[in-house]
């Protein structure tokens, strides 16, 4: 245990006068830098009215700043060798960059220069809003895109932000306008709201004040605002929907409910019961029997996407048309299996021993180690949380994973989207 | 950034090349093969990659599954992947469990099974991510270009092959391809991680040395006919939008061209990533982002440039955006092309091209994986070697260079022109393309 990167004594972990909280770690091995940050802001607080707006604003905060215009951004970054971006989830804003060392100082600068000061110009602002209508057409075509977005909206009530994908709808998009940009990055960019995150060849006080110079300044008024998913209401009955694509040959096709919240009790026993379910090696049992056995898709894997609100629960699978109604039998008879009888102890045992085991892979590059920090600061899972881990995972019993899968995979009822040929 | 490199040479002919990077307690093991489409003849296309997939399918020793619960077990990951050049297979573990890894790739290398039952299973997953990628566009016009482009030499043809050989090909048309490739005298490993160089030669030696020699692989003869005029393909298919690719027949990666052309496509559209994960430089003060995508006439451009065996191809590659005539975007490539090949770019151009490629050669050798995949296919391709040589290669790049190589690449006459035009009817045309297939 005494190698791995992230514990109490090799993490710095400060919070600086304004709020932000800085976690660095110091990594002398490759001579860069990765920058990891998150805003608790996001698409949640997107009406039906106004769906794209956390992601267009994010997105164009690049566009233009009080010190760069996009084109003397794109310049300083194309010149260094540095990358930056800066973009909305639902539930958190994201922004992250890489840089050579001897540029740390400029990336700060940027980041700081773009966070705190964007100005929205109205030309490079409409280009990317014409970017984004194209995005969104392209991914109208896609059909993996359209699967899982058809998904989420028969999975989760109109009332939630799940709902909907963050990038928003065309017809929402193109009526958002510079004002409401504008309003949404002065409402919820704040850096009481803001972590960042530090992995390089950089000491840890050397960082943080280099840190506190480019960000310090940033003040917050008034409280931000409430942070919270709502919870998600079980579906009641099997909903479906198939969309139709021209020019097709292969449907894809997501079937599931909604899962739990990463901090839920419930979350370990779930997410080993869904590793056994669909990810453990070749796509786990799923892949076992309906890509292996039966031949029926090229891809079939489940996921569970536990984050601050409880995300779905799915899984997802690449079909040929003729074989669909046989692929999802066969999906919805391993459902049935996981929730009839506790997996056996060699499945259990084979799970815990990679999930432990392969910590260390996780964790052997900069991006490795900021990623796994955001999260344990993001989930308020503790420094000393690789540390816990083995055992937690040790803890957990067949009967924990029935039980939790009992809970969750609803057999009966689920949402099931389809997009694929148009003669589905 | 050197790096210590072993080269070693087995009496069978496996080459070994070990790379100790002790900054983590983890190791990566790969097997890259010499053989991937690029060895392939119509009629069996396609045969590379299905063989791959075949080599989780068990031996005698190592039954079907028995690879997954075995790096499972071990807090591993595997893959592997096939590509116009080579087959790659991967193990990374925890570096006390890095001989599992050795156990693996030697038994494989000579004794997976090909049991007909689990052949004809794995062919409707072939065929089923064949038609996952049909479903997008991108797909469809490269893989026209590519067939377009190269008439003679065999990278006309997709990684994945073409459907109806995925349809009737053999169990013992896989059997015969694995049995010429897949030799020690074919293949190299390539170690990075946590380990001592002696003791992981010892290893090697002990787990792969009593492997007998093959006959000599065949080599691929096919070379491609010079290039006599312009050739272009309409693809009219449903889609979101249209699309552009021309395709450039340009330099081998062991020739002296190479790291001219390097730079040139990155003065176009940015220095593209070199790790195994991606990334790259955004690109989005290089010529071809302005000239399209700020001018309003594409939503996305790029100029991609990959070390290849034989002589692959420049493709400049661009989103129309919607409601523009793909023409307009057209003329504007082609004007930004003619224009770097009759002015010089300038000093500050190239040294953006210098740093960007600095930039991502420092965060591709972060990690063992990055490693182990750069060392690999760079020796494929061309050398090892080149893993050390990298930066001044392009470091030596002068504007002379740059200017001469468009000029020598990028004409009328050498190029293949593809367009994407969304059409209202559903009628699918037979097209192919290039990249890695898992």
């Amino acid at each position: 245990m005494t190698t791995l990167p992230i514990t109490p004594e090799t993490i710095t972990r400060v919070t600086l006068d304004n709020g932000i909280v800085v976690l660095v770690k110091d990594n002398p091995n490759n001579p860069s830098v990765t920058l990891r940050g998150r805003l608790r802001a996001g698409g949640l607080y997107d009406t039906d009215k106004t769906s794209g707006l956390a992601y267009l604003a994010t997105a164009a905060l690049q566009r233009g700043t009080r010190k760069r215009t996009f084109q003397k951004l794109n310049e300083e970054l194309d010149r260094t060798g540095m990358s930056f971006g800066v973009g909305a989830g639902m539930e958190t804003i994201w922004f992250s960059g890489k840089a050579l060392i001897e540029d740390f100082d400029r990336l700060l600068d940027l980041t700081a220069d773009v966070l705190t000061h964007p100005t929205f110009p109205r030309v490079e602002t409409e280009k990317l809003r014409a970017e984004i209508l194209a995005d969104l057409r392209e991914a109208d075509d896609d059909t993996q895109h359209v699967a899982y977005r058809e998904f989420r909206a028969l999975c989760y009530p109109a009332s939630h932000p799940y709902h909907r994908l963050s990038d928003g709808r065309a017809e929402t998009v193109k009526r958002l306008t510079l004002a409401q940009l504008a309003d949404f990055h002065a409402r919820y960019f704040r850096p009481d709201v803001t972590t960042l995150v530090v992995v390089g060849d950089i000491r840890a006080n050397q960082a943080i004040e280099k840190i506190e110079r480019a960000l310090g300044k940033w003040k917050a008024r008034g409280k931000p605002a409430e942070h919270r998913i709502p919870d998600a209401p079980l579906p009641k009955q099997i909903v479906q929907k198939k969309t139709p694509l021209a020019g097709k040959t292969q449907a894809d096709v997501v079937i599931g409910y909604p899962g739990l919240r990463r901090t839920d009790p419930d979350f370990y026993a779930l997410s080993l019961g869904e590793l056994i379910f669909g990810r453990l090696g070749l796509y786990g049992r799923l892949g076992a029997n309906v890509r292996d056995k039966q031949g029926l898709a090229y891809y079939v894997y489940s996921g569970v996407e536990a984050n601050l609100g409880a995300g779905p629960w799915a899984v997802h699978a690449g079909v040929n048309p003729k074989n669909l109604d046989r692929a999802i039998e066969g999906i919805v008879a391993e459902v049935k299996r996981l929730r009839a009888e506790p997996v056996t102890s060699d499945e259990l045992s084979e799970a815990k021993d990679f999930v432990t085991g392969s910590l260390a892979l996780r964790l052997e590059t900069n991006e490795g180690v900021a990623g796994t920090l955001g999260d344990i600061e993001l989930f308020d899972l503790g420094l000393d949380y690789l540390q816990r881990y083995p055992n937690i995972i040790r803890a957990i019993t067949a009967e924990q994973i029935l039980a939790a899968t009992q809970k969750y995979a609803q057999i009966e009822n689920y949402a099931l989207s389809i997009a694929g040929p148009v003669d589905l | 950034m050197p790096q210590e490199i072993h080269e070693e040479h087995l009496d069978n002919g496996l080459m070994v090349l070990l790379a100790p990077v002790r900054t983590a307690p983890v190791a990566t093991f790969w097997v890259w093969y010499r053989v991937g489409s690029r060895n392939e003849v119509p009629g069996i296309t396609g045969v590379s990659h299905w063989v791959e997939h075949m080599m989780f399918k068990g031996t005698p020793t190592l039954k079907k599954g028995e690879i997954m619960h075995l790096v499972n077990r071990n807090g591993g990951v595997d893959n592997a992947f096939t590509w116009t050049d080579f087959t790659a297979y991967f193990e990374t573990f925890p570096s006390d469990r890095i001989d599992l890894a050795l156990r693996i790739e030697s038994d494989r290398m000579v004794n997976s099974l090909f049991d007909p039952d689990e052949v004809a299973s794995e062919r409707t997953v072939i065929i089923s991510e064949r038609e996952g990628a049909e479903n997008d566009p991108h797909f469809w016009l490269a893989e026209e270009v590519g067939a377009t482009a190269f008439k003679v030499h065999p990278y006309h043809h997709d990684t994945v092959g073409w459907k109806t050989d995925l349809e009737t090909m053999t169990r013992d048309d896989l059997y015969r391809h694995y049995k010429t490739f897949y030799a020690p005298n074919n293949a190299v490993i390539v170690a990075a991680g946590d380990f001592d160089v002696n003791e992981m030669l010892g290893k090697i030696r002990q787990s792969f040395g009593s492997i007998p020699r093959g006959a000599d692989a065949p080599q691929v003869k096919s070379v491609e006919p010079p290039q006599e005029g312009e050739r272009r393909v309409l693809l009219r298919r449903p889609g979101p939008t249209s699309y552009f690719h021309a395709a450039y027949h340009g330099p081998k990666s062991s020739d002296p061209d190479f790291f001219p052309v390097f730079v040139l496509a990155g003065v176009l559209a940015g220095v593209g990533g070199m790790s195994f994960s991606g990334g790259g430089s955004p690109g989005r003060s290089s010529r071809l982002y302005r000239a399209l995508v700020e001018s309003g006439l594409a939503t996305g451009v790029d100029c991609g440039f990959r070390p290849t065996i034989d002589p692959g191809t420049i493709d400049v590659t661009a989103t129309v955006r919607p409601g523009v005539a793909v023409e307009k975007v057209e003329r504007a490539i082609f004007a930004e092309l003619e224009k770097i090949a009759s002015k010089p770019v300038t000093d500050a151009e190239l040294a953006k091209v210098h740093k960007q490629a600095r930039s991502q050669f420092v965060y591709a050798s972060d990690g063992v994986m990055n490693r182990g995949y750069w060392l690999g296919e760079l020796e494929i391709v061309a050398s090892y070697k080149m893993y050390d040589a990298f930066l001044d290669g392009i470091a030596n790049v002068t504007k002379a260079d740059v200017q001469r190589v468009a000029a020598k690449y990028l004409t009328e006459t050498n190029r293949t022109v593809g367009w994407f035009v969304p059409s209202g009817n559903g009628k699918a045309r037979r097209a192919a393309g290039k990249r890695a297939r898992r």
